[in-house]
C-alpha cells in the first residue's frame, strides 16, 4: 500500500498532470457551454415564434374576419367557406401556441409534454388503424416504430413532468430510432428536426456518450496516467533504477505503479464526466435521472421458435428504462473499458 | 562469506563486449576505486554487480546472496548518477520513501540529513536543486539504511571543495565504521586520498592494484645551494635531480631525516620543502597510455 501511495503521491505532484486535467476540464466545460448556448438559440427560436404568433395570428384572424363579412355581404358562398375554414385553423393554431407560450412561461411541461403525446399518439393510433404511416415528410413516411417510440416517451416525459431536451421540432418530437430510413434533402431535415440538446448537466451527458466520447476522455487518461513506467525508462530519467537497488520485488513495483495509474484513470474519467454536472450548477441545474431512455427489445418471438433479424417497425418492440439506470450502466461499462482500455496501453507503453 | 564476490561476469552490449569474465573478491571491508577512462565500462560493471543490467553471463554474489534477491539492498546500496531522482518530489520525498521501501523509522531521514548536511534544503523539490545538492540527496539516499556495502557512481561529480572535503571524510568515516566501499571516479587525486586500493578497468578486464607497491615519494627541497646538495647527496646513492632551481630526491618513509643530515652538514641552508606522492596518476598514464580521458 505505501508503495501504491508513493505512486500516487508523484502524479499528484506532477505539473505535466496538473496541466492535462486543468485542459480537460476546461475543454468539457467549454463543450458543455457552447452546447447549452446552442439550446438556448433553438429555445429562444421557439419562444420567439410562439411570441410573434400572438401578434401576428389575431392580426390576420382580423382582416380574415373582415374579409368574411364582406364576402358574406358580396355572397361570395366559395370564399366565405374558405376563410371560415383558414379562420378556425388559425384560431386552433393560436390556441396551441398560447397553450405552450403559457405553460412553458409557467414551467408546467407535463402539460406541455401531454400535448406532444396526444398528438404522436394520434400519429401512432390513425397509422395502426389504417395499417399505414401517416406522418411522413416529402413522401418519406416516419417509421411506426419511432412514432410509438417517441409517443410512449412523451407520455413517461409528461408522468415526471421534467423539462425535456430542447428540439427543433416541438409540435411532434420524434425520438430518432435506429428504424428511420430517410435520405436526401428529407435526411437533413430529419436529423435537424429529431436533434436534440441537452441544458441539464445529466442530459448533456445522455446527449454525448452515443458520440464515444467516453473512450476518447478513456484514452486521454491512458496518455497522462499510463505511462509512469515508460516515462521513468528514459535516457534522460531513469528513475527506475532508484527501484531496482531497493528491497522491493519487481512485481510489488509493476502493480503499485499499474494500479495507481488505473485508479487515477478511472478517478480522471468520473471526474470528467462530472464537469457538466458541475457546469449546469451555473445554468438549468443537473436535470432528472427519470428521464427515460429508450431501449430495443428487437422483433417479438415467432411461432416456429427463432427469432427474425429483420427489423419491423409495426411490431418489434422496445421499453424505457430510466436515465439513472442508463447511467449505471455506462458507469460499469466504463469502468469496465477504462480497465481493458488501460492495460492494453500499458502493456505496450512497457515495449514501445 | 565474501562481501563482493564476482564470477566470470561478462557483459555484451550492442555486439560490443564490456566486460570481459571479470571476476573479483572482496572480503574484508576497505575502499575500492574503481578507475578507467570515459566509456570503459565503469557504470555498466556497477550497474551489473547491482542487477540493473542483466550479466551476458557470470555471477555476482553481494553480501552472500545473488545480486538477483532484492532482499540484498537491505545491506547494501548504490548512489547512481541524479538520473534516477524525481525532479517533482522533494528530497524528504525521496528519504521517506526509501524509509518505507526499508522499513526504517522516520527520524533516520533527519540523521542523515544532517549527517550530509542537507537540512536546509530537505523540503525543497529536487527540480530546484543544484548538482552538488542533488548529490547530497543521493548521497543521504545510499547511507539512510547503513548499508555494510556501499557501491558510488562517480560520487565526487558537481561537488564543490566543501563538498568533496565532506565526502571524503564520510567516506573514510564509513570505512572506519565497517563500511566496504567500492567507488568509481576520475578524480585520481582524490582517490590517492581515499583508498591505496585500486581495480582498473581496461577492455573489460578488471586489474587489482595496491598502490602502497607503486606510491612514491619526492621531496623537492628548495636550497641556499642546489650544485652542492647534488654532489654530497649523488655521493650517498640517492636518486636526485635538479629542475627550476630545486633539488627533488625520491625518499622511503624513513630516509628524510638522513637527508636533511646530510645537506645540513654541507652548511646548506633549506629555505622550503615540498612532499609529493604519485602513483594512480602515473599508473594510470601507463595502463591507459593512448585512451582518451
Amino acid at each position: 500500500m505505501k508503495y501504491f501511495l508513493f505512486e500516487c503521491k508523484k502524479m499528484l505532484k506532477k505539473k505535466s498532470i496538473w496541466v492535462a486535467i486543468i485542459l480537460s476540464v476546461v475543454a468539457m466545460a467549454v463543450f458543455y457551454f457552447f452546447n447549452y448556448s446552442v439550446a438556448e438559440r433553438v429555445h429562444k427560436t421557439r419562444m420567439l415564434d410562439l411570441e410573434t404568433s400572438q401578434i401576428d395570428f389575431p392580426e390576420k384572424l382580423a382582416k380574415d374576419r373582415i374579409a368574411l363579412e364582406e364576402a358574406k355581404k358580396a355572397g361570395d358562398s366559395a370564399k366565405v367557406l374558405d376563410l371560415e375554414r383558414g379562420i378556425s385553423i388559425y384560431e386552433k393554431m393560436l390556441e396551441e401556441k398560447k397553450f405552450q407560450w403559457n405553460n412553458i412561461i409557467d414551467g408546467n411541461w407535463a402539460a406541455i409534454s401531454e400535448k406532444q403525446y396526444e398528438q404522436l399518439n394520434y400519429f401512432a393510433v390513425t397509422s395502426k388503424s389504417q395499417n399505414f404511416p401517416v406522418h411522413s415528410i416529402m413522401d418519406q413516411h416516419v417509421s411506426m416504430f419511432t412514432v410509438r417510440a417517441s409517443a410512449e416517451e412523451r407520455r413517461l416525459v409528461a408522468e415526471i413532468g421534467v423539462e425535456p431536451f430542447v428540439q427543433w421540432d416541438y409540435y411532434a418530437p420524434y425520438h430518432p430510432t435506429a428504424y428511420d430510413n430517410h435520405d436526401g434533402k428529407v435526411l437533413e431535415m430529419w436529423e435537424l428536426g429529431t436533434k436534440r440538446y441537452g441544458k441539464q448537466g445529466f442530459y448533456f451527458l445522455y446527449q454525448i456518450i452515443p458520440a464515444f466520447i467516453i473512450p476518447f476522455i478513456i484514452l486521454i487518461g491512458c496518455f497522462v496516467f499510463g505511462n509512469n513506467v515508460s516515462s521513468e525508462a528514459t535516457k534522460k530519467k531513469r528513475g527506475l533504477n532508484l527501484y531496482a537497488v531497493l528491497p522491493l520485488k519487481r512485481g510489488q513495483l509493476f502493480f503499485s505503479k499499474y494500479f495507481s495509474g488505473l485508479v487515477f484513470t478511472v478517478v480522471f474519467v468520473v471526474f470528467i464526466l462530472c464537469v457538466p454536472l458541475i457546469s449546469s450548477l451555473f445554468t438549468s441545474g443537473v436535470g432528472s435521472l427519470q428521464y427515460p431512455v429508450l431501449v430495443y427489445d428487437g422483433p417479438i418471438e415467432s411461432p416456429f421458435g427463432f427469432e427474425s433479424t429483420i427489423l419491423n417497425e409495426w411490431t418489434d418492440e422496445f421499453h424505457f428504462i430510466t436515465l439513472g439506470e442508463y447511467f449505471s450502466t455506462v458507469l460499469l461499462l466504463t469502468v469496465v473499458l477504462i480497465v481493458f482500455m488501460f492495460s492494453i496501453y500499458y502493456l505496450l507503453s512497457l515495449f514501445f | 562469506m565474501a562481501i563482493l564476490a564476482v564470477h566470470d561476469l561478462s557483459k555484451v552490449y550492442k555486439s560490443h563486449q564490456v566486460l570481459d569474465n571479470i571476476s573479483l573478491t572482496i572480503d574484508a571491508p576497505g575502499i575500492w576505486a574503481l578507475v578507467g577512462p570515459n566509456g570503459v565500462g565503469k557504470t555498466t560493471f556497477l550497474n551489473v554487480v547491482t542487477n540493473i543490467l542483466p550479466a551476458t553471463s557470470g555471477s555476482v554474489d553481494l553480501m552472500g546472496k545473488s545480486n538477483k534477491d532484492p532482499s540484498v539492498f537491505k545491506e547494501v546500496a548504490f548512489l547512481q548518477d541524479n538520473t534516477v531522482l524525481f525532479d517533482y518530489l522533494t528530497g524528504y520525498d525521496h528519504l521517506k520513501y526509501i524509509c518505507d521501501v526499508q522499513k526504517i523509522p522516520k527520524k533516520r531521514v533527519n540523521e542523515v540529513t544532517e549527517y550530509v548536511g542537507m537540512e536546509g534544503y530537505l523540503k525543497k523539490t529536487v527540480g530546484n536543486y543544484s548538482l552538488g545538492m542533488k548529490q547530497h540527496l543521493l548521497l543521504a539516499m545510499a547511507l539512510i539504511n547503513e548499508p555494510k556495502l556501499l557501491l558510488l557512481d562517480e560520487p565526487l561529480n558537481g561537488l564543490d571543495p566543501t563538498s568533496a572535503i565532506l565526502m571524503r571524510g564520510i567516506l573514510l568515516e564509513l570505512a572506519e565504521k565497517g563500511t566496504t566501499i567500492l567507488l568509481s571516479s576520475h578524480n585520481l587525486s582524490e582517490i590517492d586520498r581515499v583508498t591505496k586500493q585500486i581495480l582498473f578497468l581496461k577492455d573489460g578486464k578488471l586489474t587489482e592494484v595496491d598502490m602502497n607497491k607503486f606510491e612514491n615519494t619526492y621531496y623537492e627541497f628548495a636550497l641556499s645551494n642546489n650544485e652542492l646538495a647534488h654532489r654530497i647527496l649523488k655521493e650517498r646513492g640517492y636518486d636526485v635531480e635538479i629542475a627550476s632551481d630545486k633539488t627533488r630526491i625520491q625518499l622511503g618513509n624513513d630516509q628524510l631525516d638522513k637527508v636533511i643530515d646530510l645537506i645540513k652538514g654541507g652548511e646548506i641552508q633549506i629555505l622550503d620543502i615540498q612532499k609529493e606522492i604519485t602513483g594512480s596518476e602515473k599508473l594510470y598514464k601507463e595502463i591507459f597510455s593512448g585512451v582518451s580521458s
